[in-house]
Protein backbone atom coordinates (compact mmCIF):
# COMPACT_ATOMS: atom_id res chain seq x y z
CA UNK A 1 0.00 0.00 0.00
CA UNK A 2 1.49 3.37 -0.89
CA UNK A 3 0.93 6.85 0.51
CA UNK A 4 -1.69 8.12 -1.95
CA UNK A 5 -3.85 5.07 -1.38
CA UNK A 6 -5.32 6.21 1.96
CA UNK A 7 -8.11 8.23 0.33
CA UNK A 8 -11.45 7.05 1.71
CA UNK A 9 -14.06 5.85 -0.81
CA UNK A 10 -17.10 5.55 1.39
CA UNK A 11 -17.12 5.60 5.19
CA UNK A 12 -14.99 2.71 6.42
CA UNK A 13 -13.54 1.77 3.03
CA UNK A 14 -10.07 2.54 1.75
CA UNK A 15 -8.48 2.20 -1.67
CA UNK A 16 -5.06 0.65 -1.92
CA UNK A 17 -2.80 -0.95 -4.50
CA UNK A 18 -1.88 -4.58 -4.28
CA UNK A 19 0.76 -5.09 -7.00
CA UNK A 20 -0.99 -4.08 -10.21
CA UNK A 21 -4.53 -4.49 -8.89
CA UNK A 22 -6.62 -1.84 -7.29
CA UNK A 23 -8.48 -3.30 -4.35
CA UNK A 24 -10.77 -2.17 -1.66
CA UNK A 25 -10.55 -3.16 2.01
CA UNK A 26 -13.39 -4.98 3.70
CA UNK A 27 -14.27 -1.98 5.83
CA UNK A 28 -17.98 -1.71 6.53
CA UNK A 29 -20.25 1.25 6.13
CA UNK A 30 -21.42 0.99 9.74
CA UNK A 31 -23.48 4.13 9.58
CA UNK A 32 -25.69 2.71 6.84
CA UNK A 33 -26.22 -0.57 8.71
CA UNK A 34 -27.04 1.23 11.95
CA UNK A 35 -29.42 3.63 10.17
CA UNK A 36 -31.28 0.75 8.52
CA UNK A 37 -31.49 -1.05 11.89
CA UNK A 38 -32.95 2.06 13.56
CA UNK A 39 -35.39 2.53 10.68
CA UNK A 40 -36.56 -1.06 11.02
CA UNK A 41 -36.97 -0.59 14.81
CA UNK A 42 -39.17 2.47 14.22
CA UNK A 43 -41.17 0.71 11.52
CA UNK A 44 -41.76 -2.34 13.74
CA UNK A 45 -42.84 -0.22 16.69
CA UNK A 46 -45.23 1.68 14.41
CA UNK A 47 -46.74 -1.52 13.00
CA UNK A 48 -46.98 -3.09 16.48
CA UNK A 49 -48.69 -0.02 17.95
CA UNK A 50 -51.11 0.24 15.03
CA UNK A 51 -52.03 -3.46 15.25
CA UNK A 52 -52.44 -3.16 19.03
CA UNK A 53 -54.72 -0.15 18.51
CA UNK A 54 -56.80 -2.06 15.96
CA UNK A 55 -57.07 -5.02 18.32
CA UNK A 56 -58.23 -2.75 21.14
CA UNK A 57 -60.70 -1.05 18.84
CA UNK A 58 -62.14 -4.29 17.55
CA UNK A 59 -61.97 -6.04 20.93
CA UNK A 60 -60.13 -8.97 19.41
CA UNK A 61 -58.92 -10.60 22.58
CA UNK A 62 -59.56 -14.02 23.93
CA UNK A 63 -61.87 -13.96 26.90
CA UNK A 64 -63.21 -10.57 25.93
CA UNK A 65 -66.03 -9.43 28.17
CA UNK A 66 -69.10 -7.99 26.50
CA UNK A 67 -71.14 -7.25 29.61
CA UNK A 68 -72.41 -3.71 30.07
CA UNK A 69 -70.18 -1.53 32.28
CA UNK A 70 -71.45 -1.01 35.80
CA UNK A 71 -71.51 2.17 37.89
CA UNK A 72 -71.65 2.23 41.70
CA UNK A 73 -73.43 4.77 43.88
CA UNK A 74 -71.58 6.33 46.80
CA UNK A 75 -73.30 3.96 49.28
CA UNK A 76 -72.43 0.88 47.24
CA UNK A 77 -68.84 2.02 46.93
CA UNK A 78 -68.60 2.81 50.66
CA UNK A 79 -69.90 -0.69 51.48
CA UNK A 80 -67.31 -2.28 49.22
CA UNK A 81 -64.54 -0.32 50.91
CA UNK A 82 -65.81 -1.11 54.42
CA UNK A 83 -66.26 -4.84 53.76
CA UNK A 84 -63.02 -4.95 51.71
CA UNK A 85 -64.91 -6.68 48.93
CA UNK A 86 -62.76 -7.12 45.84
CA UNK A 87 -60.09 -4.71 44.62
CA UNK A 88 -60.30 -0.92 44.62
CA UNK A 89 -58.19 0.71 41.91
CA UNK A 90 -57.20 4.38 41.97
CA UNK A 91 -56.89 5.59 38.35
CA UNK A 92 -55.43 9.01 39.29
CA UNK A 93 -51.73 9.77 38.94
CA UNK A 94 -49.38 8.10 41.40
CA UNK A 95 -48.53 11.55 42.85
CA UNK A 96 -52.21 12.18 43.69
CA UNK A 97 -52.45 8.66 45.07
CA UNK A 98 -49.51 9.38 47.38
CA UNK A 99 -51.20 12.51 48.78
CA UNK A 100 -54.30 10.59 49.79
CA UNK A 101 -56.54 7.76 48.61
CA UNK A 102 -59.45 5.55 49.58
CA UNK A 103 -58.34 3.05 52.28
CA UNK A 104 -57.17 -0.22 50.74
CA UNK A 105 -57.04 1.19 47.19
CA UNK A 106 -54.20 0.25 44.84
CA UNK A 107 -52.62 2.81 42.50
CA UNK A 108 -53.47 1.99 38.88
CA UNK A 109 -52.50 5.11 36.99
CA UNK A 110 -54.49 5.53 33.79
CA UNK A 111 -51.46 7.30 32.25
CA UNK A 112 -49.76 3.91 31.93
CA UNK A 113 -52.57 1.38 31.83
CA UNK A 114 -50.37 -1.34 30.32
CA UNK A 115 -47.56 -0.63 32.79
CA UNK A 116 -49.93 -0.59 35.76
CA UNK A 117 -51.47 -3.85 34.58
CA UNK A 118 -48.09 -5.51 34.19
CA UNK A 119 -47.12 -4.38 37.69
CA UNK A 120 -50.28 -5.84 39.20
CA UNK A 121 -50.95 -8.76 36.87
CA UNK A 122 -50.36 -11.40 39.56
CA UNK A 123 -52.89 -9.81 41.91
CA UNK A 124 -55.38 -9.18 39.15
CA UNK A 125 -55.04 -12.41 37.18
CA UNK A 126 -55.44 -14.54 40.33
CA UNK A 127 -59.20 -14.24 39.92
CA UNK A 128 -60.64 -12.59 36.84
CA UNK A 129 -64.17 -12.64 38.24
CA UNK A 130 -63.36 -10.84 41.50
CA UNK A 131 -65.21 -7.53 41.94
CA UNK A 132 -63.02 -4.58 40.91
CA UNK A 133 -63.98 -0.95 41.50
CA UNK A 134 -62.18 1.90 39.75
CA UNK A 135 -62.35 5.55 40.67
CA UNK A 136 -60.59 8.73 39.58
CA UNK A 137 -60.95 12.41 40.53
CA UNK A 138 -64.60 13.18 39.82
CA UNK A 139 -67.54 12.66 37.47
CA UNK A 140 -65.78 14.73 34.81
CA UNK A 141 -62.68 12.57 34.66
CA UNK A 142 -62.69 9.67 32.19
CA UNK A 143 -59.63 7.76 33.46
CA UNK A 144 -61.72 5.32 35.51
CA UNK A 145 -63.81 4.45 32.45
CA UNK A 146 -60.63 3.96 30.39
CA UNK A 147 -59.24 1.54 33.00
CA UNK A 148 -62.62 -0.22 33.21
CA UNK A 149 -62.75 -0.66 29.42
CA UNK A 150 -59.21 -2.00 29.28
CA UNK A 151 -59.74 -4.48 32.12
CA UNK A 152 -63.00 -5.72 30.59
CA UNK A 153 -61.17 -6.15 27.30
CA UNK A 154 -58.65 -8.29 29.13
CA UNK A 155 -61.43 -10.58 30.32
CA UNK A 156 -62.27 -9.25 33.80
CA UNK A 157 -65.98 -9.78 34.32
CA UNK A 158 -66.90 -7.59 37.29
CA UNK A 159 -65.31 -4.18 36.80
CA UNK A 160 -67.36 -1.28 38.15
CA UNK A 161 -66.70 2.45 38.27
CA UNK A 162 -67.46 4.81 41.13
CA UNK A 163 -68.20 7.93 39.07
CA UNK A 164 -68.21 10.36 42.01
CA UNK A 165 -64.57 9.56 42.57
CA UNK A 166 -62.18 11.14 45.03
CA UNK A 167 -64.15 14.42 45.34
CA UNK A 168 -67.36 12.73 46.50
CA UNK A 169 -65.37 10.51 48.87
CA UNK A 170 -63.74 13.56 50.46
CA UNK A 171 -66.96 15.62 50.47
CA UNK A 172 -68.57 12.89 52.59
CA UNK A 173 -65.66 13.15 55.05
CA UNK A 174 -64.70 9.51 54.62
CA UNK A 175 -61.41 8.10 55.97
CA UNK A 176 -58.31 8.75 53.87
CA UNK A 177 -55.11 6.74 53.63
CA UNK A 178 -51.77 8.29 52.71
CA UNK A 179 -48.52 6.80 51.49
CA UNK A 180 -45.90 7.14 54.24
CA UNK B 1 -12.47 -22.93 6.13
CA UNK B 2 -12.92 -19.73 4.14
CA UNK B 3 -13.79 -21.74 1.03
CA UNK B 4 -16.43 -23.66 2.98
CA UNK B 5 -17.91 -20.50 4.44
CA UNK B 6 -18.28 -18.77 1.07
CA UNK B 7 -20.03 -21.77 -0.45
CA UNK B 8 -23.27 -20.31 -1.86
CA UNK B 9 -25.33 -23.35 -0.83
CA UNK B 10 -24.11 -23.15 2.74
CA UNK B 11 -24.70 -19.39 2.80
CA UNK B 12 -28.27 -19.80 1.50
CA UNK B 13 -28.91 -22.58 4.01
CA UNK B 14 -27.63 -20.54 6.96
CA UNK B 15 -29.59 -17.50 5.82
CA UNK B 16 -32.86 -19.43 5.46
CA UNK B 17 -32.44 -21.24 8.80
CA UNK B 18 -31.75 -17.99 10.66
CA UNK B 19 -34.68 -16.32 8.88
CA UNK B 20 -37.04 -19.19 9.75
CA UNK B 21 -36.05 -19.06 13.44
CA UNK B 22 -36.70 -15.30 13.67
CA UNK B 23 -39.99 -15.46 11.73
CA UNK B 24 -41.19 -18.32 13.95
CA UNK B 25 -40.15 -16.53 17.15
CA UNK B 26 -41.79 -13.28 16.02
CA UNK B 27 -45.12 -14.79 14.97
CA UNK B 28 -45.42 -16.75 18.24
CA UNK B 29 -44.96 -13.49 20.16
CA UNK B 30 -47.38 -11.54 17.95
CA UNK B 31 -50.15 -14.07 18.78
CA UNK B 32 -50.07 -13.16 22.47
CA UNK B 33 -48.37 -9.79 23.11
CA UNK B 34 -49.63 -9.63 26.71
CA UNK B 35 -48.01 -12.93 27.64
CA UNK B 36 -44.77 -11.77 25.97
CA UNK B 37 -44.91 -8.49 27.93
CA UNK B 38 -45.23 -10.49 31.16
CA UNK B 39 -42.18 -12.56 30.18
CA UNK B 40 -40.14 -9.40 29.49
CA UNK B 41 -41.31 -7.96 32.83
CA UNK B 42 -40.03 -11.07 34.63
CA UNK B 43 -36.46 -10.20 33.61
CA UNK B 44 -36.66 -7.00 35.72
CA UNK B 45 -34.65 -4.98 33.22
CA UNK B 46 -37.08 -2.41 31.80
CA UNK B 47 -39.61 0.02 33.24
CA UNK B 48 -43.28 -0.81 32.44
CA UNK B 49 -43.74 1.81 29.65
CA UNK B 50 -40.67 0.43 27.85
CA UNK B 51 -41.86 -3.14 28.37
CA UNK B 52 -45.13 -2.49 26.53
CA UNK B 53 -43.26 -0.68 23.71
CA UNK B 54 -40.88 -3.62 23.40
CA UNK B 55 -43.73 -6.15 23.47
CA UNK B 56 -45.36 -4.31 20.58
CA UNK B 57 -42.29 -3.66 18.42
CA UNK B 58 -39.84 -6.53 18.93
CA UNK B 59 -41.98 -9.35 17.44
CA UNK B 60 -42.59 -7.31 14.27
CA UNK B 61 -38.91 -6.44 14.03
CA UNK B 62 -38.07 -10.16 14.15
CA UNK B 63 -40.66 -11.02 11.50
CA UNK B 64 -39.69 -8.16 9.15
CA UNK B 65 -35.95 -8.84 9.45
CA UNK B 66 -36.51 -12.59 9.08
CA UNK B 67 -38.61 -12.09 5.93
CA UNK B 68 -36.06 -9.68 4.43
CA UNK B 69 -33.18 -12.02 5.24
CA UNK B 70 -35.02 -14.92 3.59
CA UNK B 71 -35.75 -12.79 0.52
CA UNK B 72 -32.06 -11.93 0.23
CA UNK B 73 -32.74 -8.20 0.00
CA UNK B 74 -30.17 -6.05 1.81
CA UNK B 75 -28.39 -9.03 3.32
CA UNK B 76 -25.70 -6.97 5.03
CA UNK B 77 -27.82 -4.47 6.98
CA UNK B 78 -30.44 -7.11 7.78
CA UNK B 79 -27.82 -9.58 9.05
CA UNK B 80 -26.34 -6.69 11.07
CA UNK B 81 -29.77 -5.89 12.57
CA UNK B 82 -30.34 -9.52 13.52
CA UNK B 83 -26.84 -9.72 15.01
CA UNK B 84 -27.65 -6.70 17.20
CA UNK B 85 -30.91 -8.38 18.30
CA UNK B 86 -29.19 -11.69 18.97
CA UNK B 87 -26.46 -9.97 21.00
CA UNK B 88 -29.12 -8.20 23.07
CA UNK B 89 -30.87 -11.55 23.70
CA UNK B 90 -27.56 -13.11 24.75
CA UNK B 91 -26.86 -10.25 27.19
CA UNK B 92 -30.35 -10.44 28.71
CA UNK B 93 -30.27 -14.24 29.05
CA UNK B 94 -26.73 -14.22 30.46
CA UNK B 95 -27.58 -11.69 33.16
CA UNK B 96 -30.71 -13.70 34.05
CA UNK B 97 -28.63 -16.89 34.28
CA UNK B 98 -25.99 -15.15 36.42
CA UNK B 99 -28.62 -13.67 38.74
CA UNK B 100 -30.20 -17.09 39.07
CA UNK B 101 -33.61 -15.86 37.88
CA UNK B 102 -36.08 -18.69 37.45
CA UNK B 103 -37.80 -17.27 34.37
CA UNK B 104 -39.05 -18.66 31.12
CA UNK B 105 -36.96 -17.58 28.12
CA UNK B 106 -40.03 -16.45 26.17
CA UNK B 107 -38.00 -16.60 22.96
CA UNK B 108 -40.84 -18.25 21.05
CA UNK B 109 -43.73 -16.64 22.93
CA UNK B 110 -45.51 -17.89 26.01
CA UNK B 111 -46.79 -21.08 24.39
CA UNK B 112 -43.32 -22.58 24.15
CA UNK B 113 -42.18 -23.73 27.56
CA UNK B 114 -39.73 -26.29 28.83
CA UNK B 115 -36.50 -24.82 27.47
CA UNK B 116 -34.10 -23.60 30.13
CA UNK B 117 -32.12 -20.38 29.94
CA UNK B 118 -28.97 -22.39 29.22
CA UNK B 119 -30.62 -24.09 26.25
CA UNK B 120 -31.78 -20.69 24.98
CA UNK B 121 -28.23 -19.36 25.38
CA UNK B 122 -26.84 -22.28 23.36
CA UNK B 123 -29.44 -21.73 20.63
CA UNK B 124 -28.64 -18.01 20.50
CA UNK B 125 -24.92 -18.74 20.20
CA UNK B 126 -25.55 -21.09 17.25
CA UNK B 127 -27.78 -18.47 15.65
CA UNK B 128 -25.10 -15.87 16.18
CA UNK B 129 -22.56 -18.10 14.43
CA UNK B 130 -24.85 -18.44 11.41
CA UNK B 131 -25.55 -14.69 11.31
CA UNK B 132 -21.83 -13.87 11.62
CA UNK B 133 -21.12 -16.12 8.63
CA UNK B 134 -23.86 -14.44 6.56
CA UNK B 135 -22.72 -10.96 7.60
CA UNK B 136 -19.06 -11.70 6.90
CA UNK B 137 -19.90 -13.11 3.46
CA UNK B 138 -22.03 -10.07 2.57
CA UNK B 139 -19.18 -7.77 3.67
CA UNK B 140 -16.81 -9.74 1.48
CA UNK B 141 -19.18 -9.62 -1.51
CA UNK B 142 -19.62 -5.85 -1.09
CA UNK B 143 -15.85 -5.36 -1.02
CA UNK B 144 -15.35 -7.46 -4.18
CA UNK B 145 -18.10 -5.55 -5.92
CA UNK B 146 -16.48 -2.26 -4.98
CA UNK B 147 -13.04 -3.36 -6.16
CA UNK B 148 -14.37 -4.37 -9.58
CA UNK B 149 -17.19 -1.89 -9.97
CA UNK B 150 -17.13 1.45 -11.70
CA UNK B 151 -16.99 3.47 -8.53
CA UNK B 152 -13.54 2.32 -7.49
CA UNK B 153 -12.02 2.40 -10.97
CA UNK B 154 -13.30 5.93 -11.50
CA UNK B 155 -11.83 7.07 -8.23
CA UNK B 156 -8.60 5.31 -9.05
CA UNK B 157 -8.34 7.03 -12.48
CA UNK B 158 -9.08 10.41 -10.90
CA UNK B 159 -6.37 9.63 -8.44
CA UNK B 160 -3.87 8.74 -11.15
CA UNK B 161 -4.59 11.96 -13.02
CA UNK B 162 -3.98 13.96 -9.87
Amino acid sequence: MNAHSAKPLVPGERLYEDGKNVRCTMGASWTRDVCIFLLLCGLSLGIGTAIDGLRTHAGVTSGRNTEAPQNLSFEQFRDRVRTKRGLILDARSSADFGLGHVPGAISFSANYIEGSYLRLNRTLDANKSQPITVYCVSKECTSAQAVQRELMRKGFSAVAVFPGGWRVWQANKMPVEKVE
Amino acid sequence: MKRVLINPWLQTGLRLIAAAVFIDAGTMKIRDPEAFAKTVMAFHLLAPPFVSAMARGLPWLEVICGALLASGWGKRPIAFSLLVLDTAFLVVLSQAAMRGLNVDCGCFGAEQTGSTIWMALGRDLLLMGALCAVYWNSLRSDAEFNSEGGKVLMLESMHTKA
